[in-house]
C-alpha cells in the first residue's frame, strides 16, 4: 500500500511538474481577432491590407475589364483560346452564371473598409493627421466600391458594420440604389475632407485629396446624368474637378510615358503592382491584367520576336474590329494609336496583333506584368472638366479642356473648334475618352453615362426594353443568391 | 539522347555510404546480443500433425534460451538441452506445446491445429486482450499479410483486406500512402483520416517500412476507439512494430526487385486523325482564328523552331524519316508531321528494389529487434522517384523482476522526385496534340502549348523538384510491477520530422529567370503518458483488469521558405546564386492535447464480458469554454458457445460470441487557431506590410461528437472445416459537425467554422474464412469480406425558405433543390445536366428547349440567337420546369463514394509452394469525367481528343448510331456539350481489381540446412494487376474529385521477385 502511495504521489508530481498543461495557446505567427486593432501599427497594416484587396478586387479575374469594359463589345479573343463566357458580355447576353456577375470581391473590400472605420477611431495615434488619413483612405475605397456596385447592379445590399461574429445579421437584402448613392456621397465627402493633398509623382498608388475629388467628380457626373441629379450635382462635380486641376499634375508630352512610368506626374491615382507582392504561385508571369494582351511566344514567328511583345502565357484578349476600325486613327494622326494597338503582318500568313498598353517589363528575357493600373490620370481630369462644363452649358470652357487632351494626341492646337454644338462637344468628349482610355476599364460606364449605349454598342441596338429594361445592369450571380436568399435577382434576368 | 535527358540527378554514391553505415549499425546490434550455452543432453523425437503426418519445418526451442532447431522432412529433430529445461514446439497455425525434458532423451509430440487463434493477443488501446474476450470491432492484420505486398507503403498493403475499410490509391506517385476511410468516415466536411498510432504514439503513416511491422489493428467501433477520445471519430489504426522473442535468434534477409508499369492508358486518336478532323473544323468555324490553320499551332503550319511539327511537304522534299504524311483536307496539299503519343513517352516501365535485413531474438533479460531497409522505387512517369532508408531498433530489458525498460528508436529518410503540378500534367499536359515535336536538335523535348499546358517531358527536363523527409521517433517506456499485477507504465516519446523541398526552373522559353524555391519545415511532437494497470487475474470465475492513464501531447511546427529568381546558370539550382528574392517566409504554430482516461475489463467465467472506458480530452484548438470533453464507452459480450446448453451442438458450432457496444468519440480537425479568427499579414501593398481579416472567429466552436452503436457476432462452424465468420452492424451519428459554413458573399468571408447539424452512417460488415481443402500436401483457404455503408444527413441549421435546409447545391425558386448537403439525403452526390438525347436534325433543334447558357451562334448566318440549339448538340432534361434549360436543371448523376466494398483472398499451398490470389471490389460509385470531356471538347487548346470523337455526330441520321456530340472548334455557340458536368460523361466506376497475386516457394529445409540456412523462400508477387471496370479513365479509384483520377498521378501495376533468407 505504501508503494502505491509513493507511486501516486510521484505520478501527480510528474503530471503537475514535468508536463505543461496550458491549453490556451495564442498564435505566434498569426494575429487573431482579439489581439488586433490595438495600435497605430495595426491601423497602418490594415490600411495596406485594404489596398492589397483593392488591387485583387479590380485585377483578379480581369474584373476591371469584365465589369467596366467588355460589354461595350470592343473586345474579342486573342490568338488562341476560346471566348467562353466573355462572349456573353461582348454580346450582352449575360445570365446568372456568367463570369463577373459575382460581386463578392467588392464586398470583401467593403468589409476591410468597414473594419477600419469601426476600430480606427478608438485607437490612439501619436499623429492625429495620420489617423484622419487612414480613415480617409477607408472612406475613399468604400465610396469607390459602393459606387461601382450601384453603377453595375443598381440596388445592392448596404453593409456598414464590418463582420466579426456569426451573431451579427449576416443576411441583408438589396437596398434601393438611391440609398447606396447617399452612402457613396457621404463617404466621398469624408474622403475629400480627410485625405491630404498629394504631390504628383510621389506615391500615386495611395489615394489623395485629388484622387477623392476625381472620384467625387465621377460620382456627381453620374448622378447628374443617370439619377436626375441636375445642376446641384453638376456644381458639386465642378467644385471637385476644379480642386484637382489646381494641383500640378501634367500631361506627358508623349502619351506612352503615362504608361511606361509608374510614377508619371500624369497619374492621379493608380493601383500598385510589384512582383514581390503578387508573385504568381503557378509560376506564370501573371500579375496585372495586361498579361492577357501580349502574344504567346509560340505564336510569334522567330523573325518578329524582337518587335512583338510576347510571354509564356496565352493571348486571351485583344480589341475587336468593332473598336479598332471605328476609333483608331492612323498612327501618323494620333500618337495614342501606337500605344493602344498594334497589328503587323505575319510572314507565315495573317497578322500578329496586340494591345500595346500595359506591356509589363522584360526582366532578363522574361516579361513581368507589373505595371500599375491607372485609375485616374490628368487627361481624365481635363475630360471630366470638359464634361462638367459642357453639361453646365459652358461649352467654350469645355472645348478648351477637351483640346488639352486633343492637342497632346494629335499635335494640333485647338483641334476642336469653338463652333461645335453642345451635343457635338459631348460626342467629342466621349470619343476622346474611348480612345484615351482604351483597355483601361472605362468604356462601358462612360458610354452609359453619356446615354449612348443603345446607339454606340452594336449588340445593344434596339434592345432598350430587354430584361424588363434592365439590360444595362448586371445580373446577380447564382452563387450570391443561393448563399443569401434575401437577395432578389435583378428583374428581367 | 533521350536517356541522358530524362535521367535525374544520380544519388547512387550517397546511397552506398548510407547503406554501409546502416549495415555497420546493424552488425553492432547483432554482436552485442551474444548467446550463452548451458550444460546439456541430446534429445531426439518426431513432431506430427493430428492426422499423423510428419510435420517438417516445425520449430523446437529450449525455453528461455536462444537454442533452437527445425524439424526435418520426416518431422524428426535433434536438440541439446539441459535436463531440467523445457522444450517449446511450435509451427505456424498450430498451438505451441511446451514439454519439460525431465531427463527424457526421446520426446515425440503431436501439434494441434490452432483453434482459430482465439487465444491470440490483439492490441487494443493501451494494452492487449485475447481475441476470445474482445467485445469490440477490431480487425487484426498480421505481418504475413503485409510483408509480401510489393509496395513500400503500409496503407497500400491493407487495401481490401479489412472489411469496412476503404483504401484508395488515388495517386501513383511513388512513396505516397493511400487514403484510408473507416466505415465511411464520420464528418461531412472534415478529414476522414483515421488516427495512426505507431507503438502508441501518433505519427505520420508515411515512410514506415512495412517489414518492421508485427501487426496492424484497425479499431472500427467507438467502444474500441473512444479510449482515444477526441481524435478517434474516424477510427484508429494501431501499428505495432516487431520485437524479439525470448529464446530465439533470427536473422532475416530479404531482397526484392521488380518493375512497375503504367496500368491503363486513355486511348486518343492519332495525329493523322486529329489533322483530318480538326483542320476542316477550324476552316468551318467562322469565328475561330485562322491562325490555327496557318500559324505555328498543332494543326497549323510550323517551322523548325516550333514546338509543333505539322507543315506542308516542300516541293521535291522527301518525307523526313519517322514522320507521317497525309493529304490536307483543306488545301489538298501534302501535310507532314510527327505522331508522338506523350502518354507512351511519359510513362515508362520503372524498376524498384528493396533490401531488408533484420535480427531479432532475446534472452531472459533482454529481447531485441533491429531492422534496416532500403527501397528505391522509380515512378512510372519519367523523372519521378522515391528512395527510402529506414532503421528501427526495439530493445526491451529487465532491470530486475519488477522493472523492465523498453527503448524504441526509428529513423527514416526519404527522397521524392515528383512533378509540381500533377493535375496540370496528367490531365492536360500528357494530352498535348500528337503533332508535338519529340526533340529539338539541341536535345530538349517539344515544350507543349504553353506554360500551363506543357509537355510533361519538357517540364521534367526544365524543373527540379525534390523533397526529402527525415522522420525519427525516440521512445522510452518503463514497466514497474509495484505489487503483483499492479503495473505502473510511464512513457515518453519524441518525434521529429524534417521536410525539405527544393524547386528550380532552368532557363526555358516560357520563363528565362530561373525561379527557385526552398522550403525547410520542422515538426516536433512530445508525448508523455502514465498508465496504471491492475490485472486481477482469475479470482474464482471473475477476471478483472483496470487501467487509469494520463496523456500529454504537444506539437509544434516551424516552417521556413524562400523564393528567388535571376540565377545566371542552370548548374546551380540553389537560391544562393539567385539575386532577386521574391518571398521569405517563416511561421510557428503549436497545439496541445491533454487527456485523462480509464478502462475496466471484466469477464465472468469466460462467458460474460464487459468493458467500459472513459476519456476526458482537452484541446488547445477550441474556445475557452469548450476545451474539454468527455468520451465514454460501454461494450458487452456473451460467449454463447461456452454455455452448457450448447455442448450438444459443438460439432456444428465450436464458438459463438455475440457482442454489443456503445461509445462516443470526437473530431478536432479544424485549424489550430480557427476558433479565434485570423488576421493574416500576407497582403503587402506599395512595399508596406498589409494585414487583413481572413477568418471569422467563432469562440463557441467545440468538438464534433460521434456516437456509435455496434452489434455483432463471431461464429466458428464445423470445427474440422474451420469455417469462421464475423458480422457487425453499426449505426453512428455525428453531431455538432464541424463545418465550414458558407456565408453570404456580402460579409466578405467565404465561410466560417461552425458546429452544425448531424449526419448518420450505418452499415454492416461480414467476413468469412473457410479452409476448403486441407490434406497433408495441399491446402486451400478462402477469406472473403464485404461491407456496406450508407449515410444520411439528419439535421442542418435552419435556412429560411429552403427545403431540407439545403446548403450548397442548386436551390430552386420554390426552395427545393438538388445536390449539396440536405436533410434526409445522402452525402457526396455528383450533380450535373442530364442528357435527353442528341439533337439530330433542324426540326429537333428548333423544338429544343431554350438553353440559357447557349450563345446560339450560327456559323452559317453568323448570327447569335441566345438559347438556340443545333443538330449535333445535346438536348438536356428539364428539372425546374420553367420552359428553359438553366443552371437549375441539374440532377443527381451519381455518388462519389461506393456503398459496397470488399475483397477475397484464396491461398493455396502445395508442399512448399504457396499461391495467394487477392481481389477486391467497390460498387456503387460514379465518376463524372470532365477531364475526358475537356479533351474531347477543346480542340482549340491543341490537345489530343480521345477516340470518342471518332464517333462524333456529323450529319442528320447519325444520332441513330452515336451519342457523341459533334466536333466543334472553339464553342462559339457556347453549347457547352463538353464543359458542363453531364450524364454522358458520368461513368459507373464499379470495379473488381486483381490486387495481388503472390507465388512463393520454400526451399526444403534439408537443402537449405546444407548451406547453414534456416529458411530460403523465393517468390514472385504482383500488385494492381488488372481492373475489371467500365470506366475508361486511368483508374476507377478516385478520391471524390470530378475529372479522371482527380488530376493525380495515374496508379500503376507492379511485379517483383523476392528472395527471403533466414539464418
Amino acid at each position: 500500500m505504501k508503494k502505491i502511495t509513493i507511486i501516486l504521489v510521484l505520478l501527480i508530481m510528474t503530471i503537475s511538474y514535468a508536463c505543461e498543461n496550458n491549453l490556451d495557446l495564442a498564435p505566434i505567427s498569426s494575429i487573431t481577432t482579439s489581439s488586433f486593432w490595438k495600435t497605430e501599427d495595426d491601423a497602418e497594416g490594415a490600411l495596406y491590407g485594404m489596398y492589397s484587396q483593392f488591387r485583387s478586387t479590380l485585377n483578379n479575374n480581369e474584373n476591371i475589364l469584365y465589369w467596366m469594359d467588355f460589354r461595350s463589345g470592343f473586345w474579342t479573343i486573342g490568338t488562341s483560346g476560346g471566348a467562353g463566357d466573355n462572349e456573353k458580355l461582348w454580346q450582352n447576353n449575360m445570365d446568372a452564371t456568367t463570369t463577373s456577375t459575382n460581386w463578392s470581391s467588392l464586398y470583401t473590400l467593403i468589409n476591410d473598409c468597414n473594419l477600419i472605420l469601426k476600430y480606427v477611431p478608438d485607437i490612439s495615434f501619436s499623429n492625429q493627421t495620420f489617423k484622419d488619413e487612414v480613415l480617409g483612405h477607408a472612406y475613399f475605397v468604400r465610396a469607390y466600391a459602393y459606387f461601382k456596385l450601384a453603377q453595375l447592379w443598381g440596388d445592392v445590399p448596404i453593409v456598414k458594420e464590418g463582420f466579426e461574429s456569426i451573431d451579427q445579421e449576416l443576411y441583408n437584402p438589396r437596398s434601393p440604389v438611391s440609398e447606396v448613392y447617399e452612402l457613396v456621397k457621404a463617404d466621398v465627402a469624408e474622403a475629400v475632407a480627410k485625405l491630404p493633398s498629394s504631390s504628383p509623382g510621389a506615391k500615386p498608388w495611395l489615394a489623395s485629396k485629388e484622387a477623392a475629388n476625381m472620384l467625387k467628380t465621377e460620382i456627381y457626373l453620374w448622378l447628374a446624368k443617370r439619377a436626375a441629379g441636375g445642376s446641384a450635382d453638376l456644381s458639386e462635380a465642378k467644385t471637385a474637378i476644379d480642386a484637382v486641376l489646381l494641383n500640378s499634375y501634367i500631361l506627358e508630352a508623349n502619351y506612352a510615358d503615362a504608361f511606361r512610368n509608374d510614377k508619371s506626374k500624369e497619374i492621379i491615382f493608380s493601383i500598385y503592382f510589384d512582383y514581390a507582392e503578387e508573385p504568381n504561385p503557378s509560376g506564370r508571369d501573371i500579375g496585372q491584367y495586361g498579361w492577357n494582351f501580349v502574344n504567346n511566344i509560340n505564336y510569334v514567328p522567330a523573325a518578329l520576336r524582337d518587335i512583338v511583345p510576347h510571354s509564356g502565357s496565352t493571348q486571351w484578349l485583344t480589341l475587336s474590329p468593332d473598336y479598332t476600325l471605328r476609333f483608331l486613327k492612323p498612327e501618323s494622326e494620333d500618337q495614342r494609336t501606337a500605344v493602344n494597338w498594334q497589328e503587323i503582318p505575319n510572314p507565315s500568313g495573317g497578322t500578329v496583333k496586340w494591345i500595346n498598353k500595359y506591356l509589363g517589363t522584360l526582366i532578363e528575357g522574361t516579361r513581368r506584368f507589373y505595371d500599375d493600373i491607372r485609375i485616374y490620370r490628368q487627361a481624365e481630369a481635363y475630360l471630366f472638366k470638359a464634361e462638367v462644363e459642357n453639361a453646365l452649358n459652358n461649352k467654350d470652357v469645355a472645348i478648351q479642356n477637351l483640346n488639352e487632351v486633343a492637342e497632346r494626341a494629335y499635335g494640333i492646337q485647338d483641334y476642336y473648334p469653338l463652333s461645335l454644338t453642345k451635343d457635338e462637344v459631348d460626342a467629342a468628349i466621349l470619343e476622346e475618352r474611348l480612345i484615351e482610355f482604351a483597355a483601361e476599364g472605362k468604356s462601358w460606364l462612360d458610354i452609359i453615362r453619356f446615354g449612348k449605349a443603345f446607339e454606340l454598342i452594336t449588340s445593344l441596338v434596339g434592345r432598350e426594353g430587354d430584361n424588363q429594361g434592365n439590360i444595362l445592369l448586371f445580373p446577380v450571380n447564382q452563387d450570391v443568391i443561393s448563399r443569401n436568399t434575401k437577395i432578389i435577382q435583378t428583374p428581367g434576368y | 539522347m533521350k536517356e541522358t535527358i530524362i535521367r535525374k540527378r544520380g544519388k547512387a554514391g550517397k546511397t552506398f555510404y548510407r547503406l554501409k553505415a546502416l549495415f555497420f549499425l546493424f552488425l553492432l546490434t547483432v554482436i552485442t546480443t551474444g548467446t550463452v550455452f548451458p550444460q546439456e543432453l541430446t534429445i531426439t523425437g518426431t513432431v506430427t500433425e493430428e492426422t499423423g503426418a510428419a510435420l517438417p519445418g516445425a520449430s523446437v526451442a529450449v525455453k528461455g534460451t536462444t537454442i533452437g532447431t527445425l524439424t526435418g522432412g520426416d518431422g524428426s529433430y535433434s536438440i541439446r538441452a539441459s535436463r531440467n529445461s523445457v522444450l517449446v514446439f511450435s509451427f505456424v497455425g498450430m498451438e505451441p506445446l511446451e514439454v519439460p525434458v525431465a531427463n527424457q532423451s526421446t520426446i515425440n509430440v503431436t501439434l494441434r491445429t490452432q483453434m482459430v487463434g482465439l487465444d491470440e493477443l490483439v492490441v487494443i488501446g493501451y494494452g492487449t486482450q485475447s481475441r476470445k474476450t474482445i467485445t469490440t470491432a477490431i480487425t487484426q492484420v498480421g505481418s504475413e499479410k503485409i510483408e509480401e505486398v510489393p509496395l513500400p507503403n503500409v496503407t497500400r498493403a491493407l487495401q481490401g483486406k479489412i472489411s469496412g475499410v476503404r483504401i484508395l490509391q488515388t495517386t501513383g506517385q511513388p512513396g505516397k500512402e493511400a487514403s484510408v476511410v473507416i466505415r465511411g468516415g464520420s464528418s461531412i466536411s472534415k478529414s476522414s483520416d483515421p488516427l495512426y498510432l505507431v507503438d502508441g504514439f501518433p505519427r505520420e503513416i508515411n515512410d514506415i517500412n512495412p517489414r518492421d511491422i508485427a501487426s496492424i489493428e484497425v479499431l472500427k467501433d467507438a467502444a474500441a476507439t473512444s479510449i482515444y477520445g477526441a481524435r478517434a471519430s474516424n477510427g484508429v489504426i494501431l501499428i505495432t512494430t516487431k520485437s524479439g522473442e525470448k529464446g530465439t535468434s533470427n536473422i532475416d534477409f530479404t531482397v526484392t526487385t521488380g518493375f512497375q508499369e503504367f496500368g491503363r492508358k486513355i486511348e486518343t486518336i492519332t495525329a493523322e486523325e486529329y489533322l483530318l478532323l480538326y483542320r476542316p473544323a477550324i476552316e468551318n468555324a467562322s469565328s475561330a482564328n485562322k491562325n490555327y490553320l496557318t500559324g505555328p499551332t498543332a494543326t497549323g503550319i510550323n517551322t523548325d523552331i516550333s514546338t509543333w511539327t505539322t507543315r506542308f511537304l516542300a516541293e521535291g522534299e522527301e518525307v523526313p524519316e519517322g514522320w507521317h504524311t497525309t493529304v490536307d483536307p483543306v488545301t489538298g496539299n501534302t501535310l507532314v508531321f510527327q505522331d508522338n503519343d506523350l502518354q507512351e513517352q511519359l510513362f515508362q516501365r520503372a524498376m524498384q528494389v528493396n533490401y531488408y535485413l533484420s535480427a531479432s531474438g532475446g534472452t531472459d533479460k533482454i529481447t531485441y529487434f533491429t531492422g534496416v531497409g532500403y527501397t528505391k522505387q522509380e515512378g512510372v512517369a519519367v523523372g519521378t522517384q522515391y528512395d527510402r532508408w529506414t532503421v528501427r531498433n526495439n530493445i526491451k530489458y529487465a532491470v530486475n523482476d519488477k522493472i523492465s525498460l523498453t527503448s524504441n528508436y526509428d529513423h527514416s529518410f526519404s527522397r521524392t522526385n515528383q512533378f509540381e503540378n500533377e493535375a496540370n500534367l496528367f490531365t492536360r499536359g500528357a494530352f498535348n496534340a500528337k503533332t508535338i515535336r519529340d526533340y529539338f536538335p539541341d536535345g530538349t523535348p517539344g515544350w507543349g502549348n504553353n506554360a500551363t499546358l506543357a509537355n510533361p517531358l519538357w517540364v521534367n527536363y526544365t524543373r527540379i523538384n525534390d523533397r526529402t523527409f527525415q522522420r525519427s521517433t525516440i521512445g522510452l517506456s518503463g514497466d514497474w510491477e509495484i505489487i503483483p499485477n499492479l503495473h505502473f507504465r510511464p512513457s515518453g516519446n519524441y518525434y521529429t520530422e524534417h521536410y525539405t523541398r527544393d524547386y528550380f526552373e532552368k532557363l526555358h522559353n516560357f520563363n528565362t529567370q530561373r525561379p527557385g524555391e526552398a522550403e525547410r519545415d520542422q515538426s516536433q511532437r512530445w508525448q508523455y503518458e502514465m498508465l496504471l494497470t491492475y490485472d486481477l487475474k482469475k479470482i474464482g470465475k471473475h477476471d478483472l483488469s483496470v487501467l487509469a492513464g494520463y496523456s500529454n501531447l504537444y506539437i509544434e511546427d516551424q516552417d521556413v521558405s524562400a523564393e528567388a529568381y535571376g540565377a545566371p546558370t542552370d548548374n546551380i539550382p540553389t537560391l544562393n546564386v539567385s539575386p532577386v528574392p521574391t518571398s521569405a517566409f517563416s511561421s510557428f504554430s503549436e497545439e496541445r492535447l491533454i487527456s485523462y482516461f480509464g478502462r475496466l475489463l471484466y469477464n465472468y467465467d469466460d462467458k460474460y464480458l464487459l468493458t467500459a472506458s472513459i476519456r476526458n480530452d482537452g484541446s488547445s484548438r477550441f474556445g475557452a469554454e469548450n476545451k474539454f470533453a468527455l468520451f465514454p464507452s460501454f461494450s458487452a459480450g456473451w460467449i454463447v458457445s461456452g454455455e452448457p446448453f450448447m455442448s450438444g451442438v459443438d460439432n456444428l458450432i465450436s464458438f459463438l460470441k455475440v457482442r454489443a457496444t456503445y461509445g462516443q468519440t470526437g473530431n478536432n480537425d479544424i485549424g489550430r487557431y480557427a476558433s479565434q479568427g485570423t488576421y493574416a499579414a500576407t497582403f503587402p501593398y506599395g512595399g508596406s506590410a498589409g494585414i487583413r481579416a481572413t477568418a471569422m472567429p467563432n469562440l463557441a466552436l467545440r468538438w464534433e461528437k460521434t456516437t456509435q452503436y455496434d452489434v455483432g457476432f463471431d461464429l466458428h462452424l464445423f470445427p474440422k472445416e474451420n469455417i469462421e465468420m464475423s458480422f457487425d452492424y453499426y449505426y453512428k451519428r455525428s453531431d455538432d459537425l464541424l463545418f465550414s459554413k458558407q456565408l453570404p458573399r456580402e460579409t466578405g468571408f467565404n465561410s466560417v467554422e461552425m458546429n452544425i447539424g448531424s449526419v448518420a452512417y450505418n452499415g454492416f460488415e461480414f467476413l468469412v474464412s473457410t479452409k476448403n481443402i486441407r490434406t497433408k500436401n495441399f491446402s486451400w483457404i478462402t477469406d472473403f469480406n464485404i461491407a456496406y455503408n450508407t449515410n444520411k444527413v439528419l439535421e442542418l441549421p435552419d435556412r429560411e425558405g429552403i427545403d431540407k435546409n439545403r446548403v450548397n447545391g442548386i436551390i430552386f425558386p420554390d426552395g427545393t433543390g438538388v445536390g449539396g448537403i440536405a436533410e434526409g439525403e445522402k452525402l457526396n452526390s455528383i450533380i450535373g445536366w442530364q442528357v435527353a438525347f442528341l439533337i439530330d436534325n433542324d426540326e429537333q433543334a428548333s423544338a429544343a428547349l431554350y438553353d440559357e447558357r447557349a450563345a446560339g451562334y450560327d456559323p452559317i448566318t453568323k448570327k447569335a440567337t441566345k438559347g438556340k440549339k443545333f443538330p449535333g448538340d445535346f438536348e438536356w432534361v428539364e428539372n425546374w420546369e420553367d420552359g428553359k434549360i438553366s443552371d437549375l436543371d441539374q440532377f443527381v448523376l451519381g455518388y462519389e463514394v461506393p456503398h459496397t466494398t470488399g475483397g477475397m483472398t484464396n491461398t493455396f499451398a502445395f508442399k512448399g509452394i504457396q499461391l495467394n490470389i487477392f481481389t477486391d471490389f467497390a460498387i456503387g460509385h460514379s465518376i463524372c469525367d470532365m477531364a475526358r470531356a475537356w479533351l474531347n471538347g477543346v480542340g482549340a487548346r491543341q490537345v489530343q481528343p480521345t477516340t470518342d470523337v471518332l464517333d462524333a455526330w456529323k450529319e442528320p441520321g447519325d444520332a441513330a448510331r452515336t451519342m457523341q456530340p459533334k466536333i466543334l472548334f472553339h464553342d462559339p455557340s457556347a453549347q457547352q456539350n463538353h464543359t458542363r458536368n453531364n450524364s454522358y460523361y458520368t461513368y459507373r466506376a464499379d470495379f473488381i481489381c486483381i490486387r495481388e497475386v503472390t507465388l512463393g516457394y520454400d526451399i526444403p529445409e534439408r537443402i537449405t540446412s546444407r548451406v547453414g540456412l534456416k529458411r530460403v523462400k523465393t517468390y514472385v508477387a504482383g500488385n494492381n494487376l488488372h481492373y475489371f471496370t467500365k470506366y475508361p479513365g486511368f483508374s476507377p479509384e478516385v478520391g471524390g474529385e470530378i475529372r479522371h483520377n482527380g488530376g493525380k498521378y495515374p496508379t500503376f501495376r507492379t511485379v517483383v521477385f523476392g528472395l527471403n533468407i533466414g539464418l
